[in-house]
């Protein structure tokens, strides 16, 4: 059983290089060509979703900066409006107290012309009654302008005196 | 397994048969001695061409001795018979043709519906494919043996499956058979003197067997080892399956004939060592397996290493 049987030999080697070039062509050659395109499509799916995961993570920094951005802008408004109430504020009471001092200047300067009037009437009063008390204890008729003049010089005398 | 078992009943009912009178005397040899340990594994011829031309159907019977009157047509030392493993062999590669095939079909179908394909034959073939383009020809041979992957695909594939087709009764051993291996042996020495050739340039290839920088008076003898080398490795090749495979049905069918064994010697020992042979056969049958699948790797991966060494002798 050691010697190559030659009939064996010469069908083995048909049978395997035949069976090498039909697997070759029809087997070997689709499925790896397959296997390698679908590798490739497969690592490019995962370097897709890389990148896409790359581009999202870069987003969502973005997002997020511009969301402390808005935050910090919506803190700055609402300080700024505190300022402007506060301002409105100070406006509108400084506006009060200037009024209300107005107020009781005019008050004032009122009260003081009403005084000056009710005094000058009180003069004129005194003046007439001063005068009628006069021609009754002279009982001599003085001429009213006499009369005047003296009654205004006896005032005068009074007001120096004062 | 089956068929040592189912000798001892066969002969007996065939033993009047006219036409297996050959037959029915090699049987009585085997009935009175102890059976010759070869005689399972042995190749068989199932179809000859006489002399005559006339076909004849198992003209050596089943224990090698020739019908009357027969003798082989001959064509140069070429016998004109058909054996059990050249229809093994054939068998084979037509399953492994068809099988692959399909799955090739398969593949490029899915392909086109952007998918890995489904089903277990179609995942079974293609890992076995991407295990030996992965895990043998890219990482020994790099990306120069890429091209030539299909070459060892089919060594591994034409190898496992008979390897496996050997542990069907009936089917024979093919890669049991020397002349077989033989082949596998000197066609690796063939592909890789020729890939040699190819990559290197005929005469750069024959020229750097020799190591550099060897001193002249050496170089003579130096390129006899050299160029011994390979076809050394090729011979180990061949013998490593051959007795890798052999090992393996020489021992199942042996374990087997305990019960043969015993039946000479007593009735009651003949029962007990089937109690004991059968499960013990089992075992070497699943241990068989794992050769048969740990053999196609190692042919595969010792070509690959070869092929390798000799288009890069650098490496």
């Amino acid at each position: 059983m050691f010697i190559p049987e030659v009939q064996v030999l010469v069908w083995t080697v048909v049978v395997f290089f035949v069976l090498l070039g039909l697997l070759w062509k029809f087997a070997w050659g689709p499925i790896l060509h397959a296997l390698e395109e679908r590798e490739g499509r497969i690592s490019k799916k995962i370097s897709d979703a890389e990148t896409a995961l790359k581009a999202a993570n870069e987003k969502a920094a973005e997002y997020e900066k511009k969301i402390a951005a808005a935050k910090e802008e919506a803190a700055a408004i609402i300080a700024e409006g505190k300022r402007d109430v506060e301002k409105v504020r100070d406006e509108i009471m400084a506006a009060a107290n200037a009024e209300s001092a107005r107020t009781l200047e005019r008050a004032k300067r009122e009260i003081a012309l009403a005084k000056d009037a009710a005094l000058q009437e009180l003069r004129d009063r005194v003046v007439d009654l001063t005068a009628e008390l006069a021609a009754q204890v002279i009982e001599r008729e003085v001429k009213p302008e006499d009369h005047r003049r003296l009654i205004e010089e006896s005032i005068q005398r009074v007001g120096a005196s004062n | 397994m089956a068929e040592a078992e189912e000798h001892p009943p066969k002969g007996e009912h065939k033993s009047g048969d006219a036409h297996e009178g050959a037959h029915a005397e090699g049987h009585g040899g085997h009935a009175e001695g102890p059976a010759d340990p070869l005689h399972h594994i042995k190749d068989k011829v199932l179809l000859g061409m006489a002399a005559d031309g006339k076909l004849v159907w198992k003209p050596y019977g089943d224990h090698g001795h020739a019908q009357v009157g027969y003798a082989p047509k001959m064509i140069g030392p070429m016998k004109l018979e058909f054996t059990k493993h050249m229809a093994g062999m054939t068998f084979g590669a037509l399953v492994i043709f068809l099988v692959v095939t399909a799955v090739a079909r398969r593949v490029k179908n899915s392909l086109h519906h952007d998918r890995a394909p489904e089903g277990p034959l179609a995942n079974m073939v293609e890992s076995l494919v991407v295990f030996v383009r992965d895990e043998l020809v890219l990482p020994i041979g790099g990306h120069h043996l890429e091209h030539y992957t299909p070459l060892f695909l089919t060594y591994f594939f034409f190898i496992l499956t008979l390897n496996l087709m050997g542990m069907i009764p009936e089917f024979g051993g093919v890669t049991g058979n020397w002349t077989v291996t033989l082949f596998l042996g000197v066609s690796i020495w063939f592909s890789l003197t020729l890939l040699g050739m190819y990559h290197q340039g005929p005469l750069h290839y024959f020229l750097h067997m020799v190591p550099p920088g060897t001193p002249w008076p050496m170089w003579p003898l130096m390129f006899v080892l050299e160029f011994l080398g390979p076809v050394i490795k090729c011979g180990v090749l061949c013998v490593r399956l051959f007795a890798n495979m052999i090992a393996g049905h020489l021992v199942i069918s042996n374990i087997l004939a305990l019960g043969v064994i015993g039946e000479k010697l007593a009735t009651g020992l003949a029962v007990a060592m089937i109690f004991v042979g059968v499960p013990l056969a089992l075992g070497i049958s699943m241990l068989e397996i794992l050769v048969c699948f740990i053999q196609a790797y190692v042919f595969t991966m010792l070509s690959i290493i070869f092929v390798s060494a000799a288009v890069h002798p650098e490496h």
